[in-house]
């Protein structure tokens, strides 16, 4: 890979946070950028971007965020300064507090929902 | 003034039919100086303290990454000093890193002293610019020196570590993140970066990334064949399966392992990292309009007017 080509792989996407599957984390995740969370958690996370939790995820512990997406087993509360989603494969055991809340087809959610007053972007850089 | 330190071995022996040139090129640019060589591993590190005593301005290392790696652990903590280097040999990703390929160049770029300041990391006892690794691509780094020239040669060394990486045995990893939380994974390779030193637009602090054992013999063929091609390390481009921002990492494997700081064979794990506060000027042809800021996912997204 040229200079040129990991210049631009470390830019875009460059500060993402991600973890896959097969690895487990205790304690508790702060980040100023979006991070994609896809691996077995016992604690919180918390960012200043966007998260999103995948389809083989394992949570054990609140979210907080811009955008929530939640496409594995989350157990704990979510808060979105902005939207909240649900997919269909996701699992939400928990309160969620947000601008605003979506639950695909086939999503599963219990517990109670809150609307916040919605932010206008995230403030990642 | 000017202090060349000369390591003999590197690119086996390769300053022999080339120092009189480079004394020369170096005399025309008005930049000669002292020179010494090193006898041994550790040399250049005692060479470099004893030219910050007599007053260097600046320390060139001419060789491989190892002999650059030691000299910035020679120069303590003064911060009016100017690190170059000539790259010499098959390992010189750090002087790649610093945008200096040959030693034509590196030496144009000894003259026209364009300095960037670097923060150094910290790894046990001794100080790194660049990267920290371990796992296969580090063992692949041991094993080979260089790909081979011909395709019959790459082919041999392919196949030999294809093989290796499918044999490769279990790593088990903790990483401590900040003292904020802990992971817990099987680690195949794992890259600890300088992340401003890669891109000097970034944010300052260290860049972790560390990927599983493929399960697929096509995409282990496609890492070996990578690494063997002996590009940047494979884990820090955007294929990295795992990869997080932080100031301190402590790192533990089961079995303990032996991990490479900028190329050089460095001590083993357990081992703590963290990013430091001391910096190092270096000579670079690094331009900054070469590079992008680091933006997330979501704000790359954003329309430009709504952008932070």
């Amino acid at each position: 890979m040229s200079k040129r080509n990991l210049s631009d792989a470390l830019s875009v996407a460059g500060s993402d946070t991600i973890i896959g599957s097969d690895v487990h984390v205790k304690g508790h995740i702060m980040t100023d950028s979006d991070i994609s969370f896809d691996g077995h958690m016992e604690g919180d996370i918390t960012s200043q971007g966007n998260v999103s939790v995948g389809v083989n995820a394992q949570v054990k512990g609140n979210l907080k965020g811009f955008n929530v997406v939640v496409a594995g087993q989350v157990r704990g509360n979510i808060t979105a300064s902005g939207e909240a989603s649900v997919l269909s494969t996701g699992n939400v055991h928990g309160d969620i507090v947000a601008a605003s809340l979506a639950i695909d087809s086939g999503g599963i959610f219990v517990g109670q929902s809150s609307q916040s007053q919605p932010a206008s972007s995230p403030t990642t850089h | 003034m000017y202090y060349y330190i000369v390591n003999p071995a590197a690119g086996h022996g390769q300053i022999k039919g080339l120092q009189d040139k480079l004394k020369q090129r170096l005399d025309t640019l008005g930049i000669s100086g002292q020179w010494s060589k090193t006898t041994g591993p550790g040399e250049a590190t005692r060479l470099t303290e004893a030219a910050v005593q007599a007053g260097a301005t600046t320390i060139v290392a001419i060789g491989g990454d190892d002999t650059l790696n030691e000299v910035i652990n020679g120069i303590g903590t003064s911060d009016h000093i100017a690190v170059g280097v000539i790259p010499l040999g098959l390992r010189n990703r750090l002087s790649r890193q610093l945008g200096i390929i040959t030693w034509q160049q590196a030496c144009d770029a000894l003259a026209a002293r364009r300095l960037t300041s670097y923060s150094l990391i910290a790894a046990g006892q001794q100080y790194f610019l660049s990267t920290l690794t371990l796992g296969f691509e580090t063992d692949l780094d041991k094993r080979i020196d260089a790909p081979d020239s011909k395709l019959t040669g790459r082919l041999k060394q392919f196949t030999s570590s294809f093989g290796h990486a499918r044999r490769f045995p279990r790593l088990h990893a903790v990483i401590e993140i900040d003292d904020s939380y802990t992971i817990e994974c099987d680690v195949f390779s794992l890259a600890i970066a300088n992340q401003k030193f890669l891109n000097p637009l970034a944010d300052n602090q260290l860049l972790v990334a560390f990927s599983e054992k493929p399960r697929r013999r096509l995409k282990t063929g496609k890492l070996v064949w990578q690494s063997l091609r002996r590009q940047e390390l494979t884990l820090l481009d955007d294929t990295a399966s795992n990869r997080l921002f932080a100031k301190r990492v402590v790192l533990t494997t089961t079995p303990a392992t032996g991990i490479m700081v900028d190329g050089k064979v460095a001590g083993r794990t357990p081992i703590a990292i963290r990013l430091t506060d001391r910096n190092i000027r270096f000579i670079t042809e690094k331009i900054v309009g070469d590079f992008k800021r680091t933006v997330s996912t979501s704000a790359a997204q954003q329309p430009k007017n709504q952008s932070s």
